[in-house]
């Protein structure tokens, strides 16, 4: 469980009482449009096309299950009565009134929730794995040292106001389930001669402009992680580029300068005026700040006929198995299981969750899971502490509140931005798109066979549904005021990190499931006995994929 | 009305001129009287005239894209620096005052001038400016209590280079 302390909770309420004053100011025409912007964003908030966005934060997709109904009752009373889970462990509130954020946010501080810095030009919240502390192949946990960014990055009075929106991602894991090489800054946990060191990426990041970040840290001791990432942030907010939005994100920096240059800089700035400094960690820094994250008490004792039960419950229960299959991960204690709830079912846009269903999320991370939920990048939730012996009780009441279809990593469990449904950015609407390719890909014995598939959906170059790193990726465009998509082919999250290559001319939204039909297809009869979609496309290249879907081209 | 200005917490009466570049000053008579905040390109062509009217009526202005690094040298002769915010979301700035004081050591008058608005005082004062020449209508007796929005900072900056878990 993840816990503020006396002070977090202080400031929570000086920031709500700042943030109340500011929209007062604002409404009473005493702020102007373009300087109450930069504020409101700094709070989650966007102004929309239906209605404002609120953002609120749930740092390193941790939430309790007080925090849960409190989500539901806010968006319940202010909202319609749903949440939105963001690709980055976040929820969105689509239609509240502006006049009632500062209400929204104290009754949210109340619960130790708040929107701080979940966007504008300025550090974002920090994103991990959603599986921290419980992943079996884990090097370390990740969340001390995300604890001690937040905190650092919180207000930090001297990058508020950076050339564009910053984020850093920490992964701590032998798989990279937090992309850390497509964030401003990438930390990942590595081991060298039996120490904790942190591989530093920047420069990564997708949007208008998808590139993959260059090392340049290859192992910073975790005491000088704070400094270190000073001195970055101090020569981007004096060298990035202000003068043109599309070109003010790290990345562009970097790729200008070269990242020996931007490393020479960097380190220029840190071993003279930062480096051994104030805000370097001590064990006892690193170890007060595991202390916001409690372990549950495990039953470790070995439980008679729990491998024997299970079996059997999934020899009778076909969908019950599959579910396993799926959704139900192994946990670095044997009596536990991570189970995954997909907010991914045919009909419902991808990640969105009702009021009921929060409730009744908390109720069963109540009885199953220690009151403790987790949000993921896939936009599904999860609980990550189930012992062995509840799970084909938690499956039955999963089942009933529509949340154990067994699509966790297939194609249909796919990553999809709010789209020119909601969105004010985006060219195209995104989750019609998802909702034809979940209507057409149901069947579930041709998703089992096809295996894990990523399949994101951006509306607009923006890229919030990682479209780029999508095994397949999908992107909103607008051509002449009419909507089109692109597919694109091979991109990769983790820690083979790549960009997906465009597969050529758009299609019209009703195309598509057809267009992914072609692309499985083509799969099917390439791939080697148990070869993965993206291990195929990695293998083949994207021409076969090219011909199948648009014919053979003359020479 | 003579200009007021926010100064250590208090509103005070602004008795500096800033003379940036939109200023002419052809020659050294063209520099009025009394104590005067220039910029680099004035510092730069009139350096001896103005040094002879001493450090404490000599004040230099940077713009957003000047690091005070280029006059670490001469910081020594100016009581004031002003930094100059084009538009308030220019962040530059915050930098530029936090290496006057950590890095160059500066211990005379930070000012920060332009689109200088109340929300930014907290951290404008936390990375080491101690006044503000607020935008005109901005309400300046009211400014005082933005300076301290936060009881709890989290990191250390200048006015406390220690992080809220060393405190």
């Amino acid at each position: 469980m993840y816990r503020y302390n006396e002070h977090d909770q202080q400031t929570l309420i000086e920031r709500v009482a700042q943030f109340r004053d500011q929209t007062q100011r604002y409404l009473d025409g005493k702020l102007a449009d373009n300087e109450f912007l930069p504020l409101r964003l700094q709070n989650g908030l966007y102004i929309q096309r239906q209605a404002p966005m609120l953002r609120i934060n749930i740092p390193y997709g941790m939430l309790n299950s007080t925090q849960l109904r409190r989500l539901a009752a806010i968006s319940r009373r202010y909202d319609k009565g749903y949440g939105h889970i963001s690709t980055r462990q976040n929820i969105q509130l689509n239609w509240p009134t502006l006049e009632s954020v500062p209400d929204i946010l104290a009754e949210l501080a109340e619960v130790d929730m708040h929107a701080i810095q979940s966007s504008g030009s300025c550090i974002r919240n920090i994103t991990s794995d959603q599986f921290a502390g419980v992943a079996q192949d884990e090097v370390a946990d990740p969340r001390p040292l995300c604890e001690l960014i937040r905190q650092w990055s919180t207000f930090h009075p001297e990058f508020a106001f950076l050339p564009r929106k910053f984020k850093i991602a920490v992964n701590g894991s032998h798989a990279d389930r937090a992309a850390v090489q497509f964030h401003d800054i990438g930390i990942e946990l590595i081991e060298v001669d039996d120490a904790l060191a942190c591989r530093i990426f920047v420069g990564g990041g997708l949007g208008r402009t998808p590139m993959v970040g260059e090392v340049i840290h290859e192992a910073l001791p975790p005491k000088h992680l704070l400094t270190y990432l000073e001195a970055i942030l101090r020569v981007y907010n004096q060298h990035g580029r202000r003068d043109n939005k599309y070109k003010a994100r790290i990345k562009i920096l970097v790729k200008a300068m070269g990242i020996e240059a931007f490393r020479a800089q960097v380190e220029h700035e840190w071993l003279h005026f930062l480096k051994d400094g104030p805000s370097t960690l001590t064990d006892k820094d690193i170890a007060w700040a595991s202390s916001f994250f409690t372990e549950p008490v495990y039953q470790t004792a070995p439980v008679a006929e729990l491998a024997q039960t299970l079996a059997d419950q999934r020899d009778q229960h076909l969908a019950f198995d599959r579910w396993m299959e799926r959704n139900v991960q192994q946990h670095k204690q044997p009596n536990y299981a991570v189970v995954n709830l997909s907010l991914k079912p045919a009909g419902v846009a991808p990640g969105d969750v009702t009021a009921n269903q929060m409730e009744a999320i908390a109720d069963m991370a109540d009885r199953y899971s220690f009151g403790e939920i987790r949000t993921t990048h896939q936009q599904n939730m999860v609980l990550a502490d189930v012992h062995r012996s509840d799970l084909f009780e938690l499956w039955g009441e999963l089942k009933a509140r529509g949340l154990a279809t067994p699509n966790i990593g297939y194609l249909t469990d796919m990553i999809c931005c709010p789209g020119g449904d909601y969105c004010s950015l985006a060219n195209a609407k995104s989750i019609p798109v998802a909702e034809a390719i979940q209507q057409r890909f149901d069947d579930l014995d041709y998703l089992y066979d096809l295996g894990t598939i990523d399949l994101n959906i951006s509306g607009c170059m923006n890229a919030c549904g990682h479209h780029h790193i999508g095994h397949i990726g999908i992107l909103g465009v607008d051509k002449k005021g009419e909507e089109f998509f692109q597919v694109c082919l091979g991109g990769d999250s983790g820690s083979d990190g790549r960009i997906a290559k465009i597969l050529g001319p758009s299609f019209k939204a009703e195309e598509i499931p057809a267009v992914i039909d072609q692309l499985l297809e083509c799969y099917v009869g390439l791939r080697y006995d148990d070869e993965l979609f993206i291990d195929t496309v990695k293998r083949v290249g994207i021409e076969p994929f090219k011909e199948k879907v648009y014919g053979k081209k003359a020479a | 009305m003579a200009k007021k200005l926010l100064s250590n917490g208090a509103v005070v009466y602004d008795n500096w001129q800033i003379l940036d570049d939109t200023v002419e000053l052809d020659k050294a008579s063209d520099i009025p009287a009394g104590k005067v905040i220039v910029s680099l390109n004035h510092w730069r062509n009139h350096h001896a005239t103005l040094l002879a009217r001493g450090t404490e009526k000599l004040g230099l202005i940077l713009q957003s894209d000047q690091s005070p690094r280029l006059v670490a040298g001469e910081l020594p002769q100016v009581s004031v620096v002003a930094i100059n915010f084009p538009v308030f979301t220019d962040g530059r700035g915050y930098s530029y005052a936090r290496e006057l004081r950590e890095q160059l050591k500066f211990e005379g008058e930070i000012r920060a001038v332009g689109d200088v608005l109340i929300d930014q005082l907290y951290a404008m004062r936390r990375c080491g400016f101690d006044s503000f020449v607020l935008r005109k209508d901005e309400d300046i007796e009211s400014a005082n209590s933005y300076l301290s929005t936060f009881t709890f900072p989290y990191q250390g900056a200048v006015d406390d280079p220690r992080p809220l878990w060393h405190r």
